[in-house]
């Protein structure tokens, strides 16, 4: 079942994997929603998150900050937090903080879900 | 080139009125991937504001202003908080051992400032974060690269 929250669309590719469509803006004001929109799908079975950057245009260190809540969430469930489609802004942001030691990009959402199938 | 200030009063709105400030600078003045640099700095200090400087009891006042001198983007933030100890806040969030999240805007807003950060008070309760973006050729080869 899709779930749409304020800021987020959350989409079940499968029992263990979801993808996150992080819209335009990751950021302090809605990150809480994030951790608590992803800590439902962990109660839910989701081990695998892809999330979408396609249209985002602000990441900034709370945000990111949210995603390594999740990160450290499912790295013990031996689950994974991979970025999909990553705008330009988020990848300055990644560069910015070298994330992308700990977060696999890949270049679009379907060829992110081709890793956990 | 002239300064464009803005003054910014409204914690729910402050965050998109800096946005739309930055998006109409951009329209006016280009330098593209420079604004881009800008907008994370930015949009870091005025989170570190909002989530934790002490305004007392005093209703916020922040006072952007933008200017171009040469190849630098130059730009000073007024704040009427009683002000931070940026030195207090050094540790590398980006090497593996790191312990949570904290210091992650300000490494970030280091790395974008192609001069250093300066955070200065400027009269009681009011302090002043300068900065200027440069070309930054090192980070975007790495973008073109990644």
């Amino acid at each position: 079942m899709q779930v749409t929250t304020t800021s987020f669309k959350v989409e079940p590719s499968n029992q263990d994997t979801v993808i996150v469509r992080i819209g335009k803006a990751l950021d302090f004001r809605n990150a809480a929603e994030f951790k608590s929109t992803c800590q439902t799908q962990v109660r839910s079975g989701a081990r695998n998150f892809v999330l979408d950057f396609s249209e985002t245009g602000i990441l900034d260190s709370t945000g990111l900050g949210s995603i390594f809540s999740l990160y450290r969430q499912v790295s013990p469930l031996e689950g994974q937090v991979v970025f999909a489609s990553v705008s330009r802004p988020v990848q300055v942001v990644v560069q910015l903080t070298r994330t992308y030691k700990v977060f696999r990009q890949f270049p679009s959402v379907d060829s992110a879900l081709e890793t956990f199938e | 080139m002239q300064s464009v200030k803005l003054r910014l009063t409204n914690r729910i709105t402050m965050v998109d009125e800096v946005h739309e400030y930055i998006q109409k600078w951009e329209v006016d003045n280009g330098y593209s991937d420079k604004v881009l640099l800008l907008r994370i700095a930015l949009q870091e200090w005025i989170s570190n504001l909002l989530l934790h400087a002490d305004f007392g009891d005093r209703p916020i006042e922040v006072i952007l202003d933008t200017w171009v001198d040469g190849e630098l983007i130059k730009c000073s933030i007024e704040d009427n908080s009683v002000g931070f100890d940026l030195e207090g806040e050094n540790s590398d969030p980006t090497i593996v051992e790191h312990d949570g999240d904290r210091g992650r805007g300000l490494w970030m807003m280091r790395q974008v400032a192609s001069e250093g950060l300066s955070y200065e008070p400027i009269g009681k309760s009011r302090h002043k974060l300068t900065l200027s973006i440069g070309d930054n050729p090192d980070l975007w080869d790495r973008i073109l690269s990644s």
